[in-house]
């Protein structure tokens, strides 16, 4: 069977939209900081191994379209060479624990498979890392949008929840402004769409979209449910949002819940892999004490064994990989058929063929649900060898065909729980606020104030300011102090951006700059670079 | 002789191969701290407060608006509301303020109670738009150490609704009764004529007593802009309900727990 390049018409089409982020983590001034393992799993567990499947598509064939969003600050640190310096050790530590991993279970034949499949994928992630993308891992992305498989957007510039921001409009053009430019550094090219962070839509946002050249949004599924007036469409065509031509594609529930959902998703399969079960935390310390935190501290090092088994029972069966794949398969058929079937059941009261839009996070697919790339891998397969009915596409395909032909003004909305901003103002986390407002209305101050300075000193101050605000703005702190898991950590690092941001304000005002802090904050916190201050005013 | 040529050999080799991971390596040494170095070497100390007047609502649902208000020091040590004598000066500043308005235009009125029942009830800034028996809307603000804390903006009045949870009020009638905020359907809906409708009602409501500290004035303004932005975002959601159905309020856990965080 070949592969479904000329459908024609197609009854519709699939828009799949893996959304990639992590908070800006670098801490040069400590040898090892458990928080920045985040990217490090991230890149081994899910961004070489859908780099790895895209590319194999690609090698087959296959036609596929994928959109993603890479925020800003994921960039940042994927092309930061200290990280990459640290990533490089993280995977030879792995290697080596892979290793003696394989030695320790020889006498277990099945334990020992797993073993020998977690050795050669570490081997591989090095060898991708190193020699295939020269230790930046945007190289492979890059090359996939411009071989016109991925459609790459942005987000905010580090992921700042923008409801809570929106008493100050600079504030968001900031989150915004920046975000594009960081993009276009990165990819060479503007982004056509934004992954709003945490699907967060407050109304009239699109106009600072629209000034940013920003085509395209994704929102919840109540954004435009509850739209003014309600498109008659529902979530499966985008519409041009009310005050600025920027379009709104809503996420499909559907195909959320196929994978999201902790009963029926995907990923509670008994014989996909347990992610809470993890050497890390099983194995004697005196074996595993080399590769976990330094202070003693165990932590997942992404060898894992178990499968789910029954997610109520604590007594886990031994993972089986090929038991695990074909499941993978099966799921990808299942999902596949329920949009074909969801399709022809739209197409029937639609004037033109609808789009279903199918949001995740990208750190699902490998680093929770294990077996996530390689579903995402069979899924794409079989959307062109074993159906006709529908497409992949992207937004801007999609816009380019059937542009959005509904005008309304989509309503607040989230993707947190609760459908608003609860995860992210709450008792937890609402002190943050009053201290990010003073801040943002003081780099505007600043921003307005010393528009015309030559003093290089100044602007290096002002654009720090930039980087410390936009920091402390980042969606994840807030989050984290919701969900109680990094608590301390994230409280630590608001506090250091609003204190430093006041100090450097402060000695601004007063004309007494301290080089070697401004210095100091800038070896520490060098996102962007490239920041114009002036972006504020 | 070939055993030791092999072993020379072995140790160059070995030099070489230590000299190329250093060179290999240049950021190596970078990830390397000074043994005595402090974990963190940035400031953290953040102001418990800003010392100026200021006011910010931030929506947080369809039921709830986030609101904190900040005050300078030294209006703080005004006695602000003299007739009860509600402010505290010191390290545990405590401000609380409660304006009772009438709507009446005739008799405006304003008290400052110092009922502490209340303010253990009333923690918010809230507003009670269809208590027709008293025809009175209420405020409360309640500052705690210069913030305002777990501040909630009702536009409805009906505490069984509230509590039970994402419902939003569709009641027309209930909208009609409010005479403050909206007394007119398709005036509420035109933005511009909602702020003025909001400025006559700073005028015609918010009238102080002419004993009443300057302050108070200023702050009453704040809060009719707040409360415009409050009015702002109501007239976006109103009419809409969410309700999580029970399917979607798991994916909704389930995306909050798998978030990008491990």
């Amino acid at each position: 069977m070949t592969a479904n390049t000329t459908i024609n018409p197609p009854g519709g089409y699939l828009c799949i939209v893996l959304h990639a982020h992590l908070p800006y983590i670098r801490h040069p001034e400590i040898s090892y900081m458990m928080e920045e393992n985040w990217l490090y799993e991230a890149i081994t567990e899910t961004y070489i191994p859908l780099l790895s499947y895209f590319n194999n598509l690609t090698a087959d064939g296959i036609p596929f379209k994928i959109t993603m969003s890479l925020t800003p600050t994921l960039c940042s640190m994927l092309a930061n060479e200290l990280l990459q310096e640290r990533y490089l050790n993280h995977i030879n530590r792995l290697i080596e624990l892979a290793g003696k991993e394989v030695r320790r279970t020889r006498y277990d034949a099945v334990m020992n498979r797993t073993a020998r499949m977690y050795l050669e994928r570490f081997s591989l992630c090095k060898h991708f890392f190193t020699d295939r993308y020269g230790r930046n891992i945007i190289t492979g992305f890059k090359n996939l949008q411009d071989a016109g498989s991925l459609e790459i957007i942005t987000c905010a510039a580090t992921h700042g929840y923008l409801p809570n921001m929106q008493s100050n409009y600079n504030a968001v053009r900031a989150q915004i402004e920046v975000a594009v430019r960081s993009h276009d550094k990165f990819f060479g090219r503007r982004p056509k769409g934004i992954w709003l962070p945490e699907c967060g839509y407050y109304r009239g946002l699109e106009t600072i979209l629209d000034r940013s050249g920003i085509k395209y949004l994704f929102m919840e599924t109540h954004g435009l449910l509850n739209a003014d007036p309600r498109p008659p469409t529902g979530v499966f065509a985008p519409v041009r949002c009310k005050e600025a031509p920027v379009a709104a594609f809503a996420r499909d529930i559907e195909c959320s819940r196929s994978v999201w959902s902790a009963d029926e998703g995907y990923p509670g399969d008994p014989h996909y892999r347990e992610f809470h079960k993890d050497i890390g935390h099983d194995l004697d310390m005196r074996c595993i004490a080399p590769y976990i935190d330094p202070a003693g501290i165990r932590i997942n090092t992404g060898v894992k064994y178990h499968r789910v088994t029954d997610k109520h029972k604590p007594e886990k069966a031994l993972y089986d990989r090929e038991k695990a794949l074909s499941r993978a398969a099966v799921h990808a058929s299942d999902f596949m058929y329920k949009r074909v079937n969801q399709i022809e059941e739209i197409a029937k009261s639609s004037h033109k063929p609808p789009i279903i839009v199918a949001p995740y996070d990208a750190e699902l697919f490998g680093h929770w649900w294990f077996e996530g790339p390689e579903w995402l891998n069979y899924l794409i397969r079989k959307c062109a060898l074993e159906q006709n009915t529908f497409q992949l596409t992207t937004p801007s395909e999609y816009l380019d065909k059937h542009p959005a032909s509904h005008t309304c003004a989509p309503a607040f909305s989230s993707w947190g729980d609760g459908g608003y901003s609860h995860m992210w103002l709450n008792e937890t986390n609402e002190w943050i606020y009053p201290h990010l407002h003073r801040l943002e209305d003081r780099m505007r101050e600043c921003a307005k104030e010393f528009n015309h300075t030559g003093d290089k000193l100044e602007i290096r101050t002002l654009n720090q300011m930039a980087r410390e605000l936009l920091l402390a703005e980042s969606s994840d702190w807030a989050f984290i102090m919701k969900t109680g898991t990094t608590v301390e950590y994230a409280t630590r690092r608001v506090k250091e951006h609003i204190a430093s941001f006041i100090r450097l304000y402060e000695q601004l005002k007063e004309r007494r700059i301290d080089e070697s802090f401004v210095s100091l904050l800038e070896s520490h916190n060098d996102i962007f670079p490239e920041i114009d201050f002036r972006v504020y005013c | 002789m070939i055993s030791k040529k092999n072993r020379a050999l072995s140790r160059v080799l070995k030099n070489i191969l230590r000299a190329d991971t250093v060179r290999e390596n240049p950021a190596k040494q970078e990830t390397q701290a000074p043994p005595n170095a402090p974990a963190y070497s940035l400031p953290t100390d953040i102001p418990k407060s800003y010392d100026d007047t200021y006011v910010r609502a931030i929506p947080k649902d369809p039921q709830n608006t986030f609101v904190y208000w900040e005050m300078p020091k030294e209006v703080t040590r005004v006695s602000v509301f003299p007739d009860k004598g509600t402010a505290h000066v010191g390290n545990d500043e405590v401000v609380r303020v409660q304006e009772q308005l009438r709507h009446n235009a005739n008799n405006h009125r304003q008290q400052h109670d110092d009922n502490n029942n209340q303010w253990q009830d009333n923690n918010n800034l809230r507003q009670d738009n269809n208590n027709q028996q008293q025809n009175d809307n209420r405020r409360w603000l309640d500052e705690n150490s210069h913030w305002l804390n777990n501040t909630k903006f009702w536009p409805d009045d009906n505490h069984s609704q509230r509590q039970d949870g994402n419902r939003y009020r569709q009641d027309d009638n209930h909208w009609q009764d409010d005479n403050r905020h909206r007394q007119d359907d398709n005036h509420w809906q035109d933005n511009n004529q909602r702020q003025d409708n909001n400025h006559q009602r700073q005028n015609n409501n918010l009238r102080h007593d002419d004993n009443r500290p300057r302050q108070t004035d200023t702050l009453s303004a704040m809060l009719d802009n707040l409360i415009t932005q409050c009015g702002r975002y109501i007239d976006e959601c109103k009419g809409h309900e969410y309700t999580p159905s029970p399917s979607s309020g798991e994916f909704c856990k389930a995306a909050t727990n798998t978030e990008t965080q491990p």
